[in-house]
């Protein structure tokens, strides 16, 4: 068999479920040695190498759902999101982006509709503990920037920096899996909760955001320039004030240097 | 408010942010934690990642494989009442550790 | 690096050799902090670049023990034996780190873990023939023009055989460093884990082994697993070293001039210092036959 179409083949034997194994086994008779050990018995070694290996990344990457719901649990879902979704690099610390996604369309977490919230919160913070280490817009480059073109100006954020919202109170959860506080929040109310999560120097933060903030910091992304963004933000929250925000996100270092 | 005033708001309000962040220290606002209190292990390894070398389970590997927990078991329990109600009735996918 | 008559055999390029003491151990995270504390007397560190891709905590942490220490990029990620180029984006990031932190040594192995778009973060096996000879030629030569030198590769575990291979493996990296100039890593446990897999011996692995290019050893502790009246040995990097490899590295040694030899572990971490005790042992064995050496002279 030529090499590449060797490893389309060993490739695809291994992003399936194991009971799939045997059956799939004879499509490399001719290719592998047959001996003592069956050629099946081998594939499960690489099959328990490739997908346990990257299970426990998944694992690794969402401590809070694997206390949420236990590893027995976790596991298996971790699983079948990766068949679905091969690590498309070789560095793996990004690596599990989307299990959110996945977990909200899978049918095992329907009586668990915070999980993909708390996925998501989980997958913001070790974006932010592995982000390159851009260097921060400061005061001083904001001020060197000319007013007339000020309006015009995009600001971007560093690769660190998430914000997302949800109806769940994600900070309790966060205390409750960190074994911080034993409380139980109350999960029938819209708890309005908005992050941002982030890294400064060494430091991955979260941090609670007003909805003016965060609406803002929204606009940034969206908007194509300064100007525009604040003029959106003003017609919903027309209380915002810029410059306590601006002061505010220069001191977190959210914004990346022009 | 018009494009003129909205600048005017810009124009004061960069030059606010300018001198207060310059004057205040740098750091993290109020009401801030911390994610992570430990060095978080490297995801990449020899066939593997922090330990990730997926074999670590063979040794302990069983065939018959530990079967789909219907029931999540964690502090989800809490969040959800108490309620232990089943959430699959098929096993997806056998166990491999 | 094109002209591969011009075959460089010093792969050295930043640090001097670290033949004093070339006893090294694979640096992981929950060894910072005291690495940096204690100063542990080691001759040098080795990790996976891919792990320092991004930012952060380890770039900070590798940055200062670097300036103690020299150090060792062992990639895991090129899949140099895949039937495809090597990714470019992974060859830059990889290259900013060798700027960075000027290793002494660059390697990676003779496995794929690629096909297409799919990574499997595994360390997968090919068959020694022409073919596989003619795409690992290019792919390390695609490398080594990136990062404008010589990078070494190492033989690895695996638990398969090909009905294909046209020579033993250990002709096929004597083979693969003729033809591109890079050098050889002589995984030693690997050797003895091939060995246990395939029925082979290691004794005669060794002997054919082509030593003018190997230039650095690895040793690990690997695990059995029973399938039904047989065995295999799995690669498993999570325990110590055990007796019949430290007696194979022994026999490798003395056809080596000291070379630089590394202590992996990379899961179940025991405390530093059994990693430290390992290293020791390493370097006792080294310095018996340097004695053995002098004696005979």
């Amino acid at each position: 068999m030529p090499l590449n179409e060797f490893q389309k083949k060993f490739k695809d034997t291994m992003f399936q479920p194991l009971s799939k194994i045997e059956d799939t086994a004879p499509q490399f008779n001719g290719t592998f040695v047959q001996d003592h050990i069956s050629v099946a018995e081998r594939l499960k070694i690489y099959h328990n190498n490739v997908l346990g290996s990257l299970a426990k990344n998944i694992l690794a990457t969402y401590p809070m759902l694997e206390a949420l719901v236990g590893e027995n649990f976790l596991k298996p879902l971790a699983r079948e999101f990766i068949i679905q979704n091969p690590p498309q690099s070789a560095c793996l610390h990004y690596y599990g982006e989307g299990f959110d996604t996945f977990l909200k369309n899978h049918k095992a977490t329907k009586n668990l509709p915070y999980l993909p919230d708390v996925a998501k919160m989980e997958w913001a913070m070790h974006k932010a503990y592995h982000a390159i280490d851009d260097r921060p817009l400061t005061g001083e480059d904001l001020s060197a920037i000319a007013p007339d073109v000020l309006p015009e100006t995009s600001l971007t954020l560093r690769a660190s920096v998430s914000f997302l919202s949800s109806p769940y109170p994600l900070e309790a959860i966060r205390k409750m899996c960190l074994g911080q506080s034993t409380d139980t929040p109350d999960m029938e109310k819209d708890h309005k909760t908005k992050l941002m999560i982030w890294r400064q120097d060494l430091e991955v933060n979260i941090l609670p955001l007003g909805a003016d903030e965060f609406t803002m910091l929204d606009n940034i992304v969206n908007q194509k320039t300064l100007g525009e963004a604040l003029e959106k933000t003003l017609q919903s929250h027309p209380d915002f004030n810029i410059a306590e925000f601006l002061t505010k996100q220069i001191n977190l270092e959210t914004f990346l240097r022009i | 408010m018009n494009k003129k005033t909205l600048n005017t708001l810009l124009v004061g309000a960069v030059a606010a942010a300018a001198l207060g962040a310059s004057t205040a220290h740098a750091g993290p606002a109020e009401g801030h934690e911390k994610c992570y209190g430990v060095v978080k292990a490297g995801m990449n390894g020899c066939g593997s990642a922090d330990g990730a070398h997926g074999c670590a389970g063979m040794a302990t590997e069983d065939a018959s494989g530990v079967e789909w927990v219907s029931v999540p078991e964690g502090l989800c329990e809490k969040l959800a009442g108490g309620s232990t109600e089943p959430m699959m009735e098929e096993k997806p996918m056998e166990e491999e550790h | 690096m094109a002209d591969s008559t011009q075959k460089p055999n010093q792969p050295f390029s930043s640090d001097p050799p670290v033949l004093d003491h070339p006893v090294g151990l694979g640096l992981r995270a929950p060894h910072y902090k005291e690495i940096l504390e204690t100063k542990p007397e080691i001759g040098w560190f080795e990790v996976h670049p891919e792990n320092y891709f991004g930012g952060g905590e380890h770039r900070h942490y590798l940055g200062k023990i670097r300036e103690d220490y020299p150090l060792s990029l062992h990639a895991v990620g090129l899949s140099l034996g895949a039937d495809q180029p090597v990714d470019e984006a992974h060859l830059r990031q990889f290259k900013e780190l060798i700027d960075i932190y000027e290793p002494f040594m660059v390697s990676d192995h003779v496995s794929w873990s690629a096909s297409g778009n799919a990574h499997l973060n595994d360390l997968l096996p090919l068959p020694y023939n022409q073919e596989t000879l003619k795409r690992l030629k290019s792919n390390i030569e695609q490398t080594q023009d990136y990062f404008g030198r010589q990078i070494i590769v190492e033989n690895p575990s695996t638990y398969i055989a090909f009905e294909g291979n046209e020579m033993p493996e250990y002709e096929f990296m004597n083979e693969l460093a003729k033809v591109t100039g890079c050098g050889v890593l002589l995984d030693v446990n690997n050797i003895y884990v091939q060995s246990h897999n395939h029925g082979l011996d290691p004794y005669e692995y060794i002997d054919g082994v082509d030593k003018k290019s190997v230039f650095e050893i690895h040793l690990a502790g690997h695990t059995k697993k029973e399938i039904g009246d047989h065995s295999l040995l799995i690669d498993t990097h999570n325990q110590q070293v055990c007796d019949p490899v430290w007696d194979l590295y022994a026999y490798t040694i003395k056809q080596l001039d000291r070379p630089a030899t590394l202590i992996e572990w990379d899961q179940d971490f025991p405390p530093f210092k059994t990693l430290m005790s390992e290293a020791r042992q390493a370097l006792a064995i080294l310095d018996a036959h340097k004695e053995e050496r002098h004696a005979a002279e």
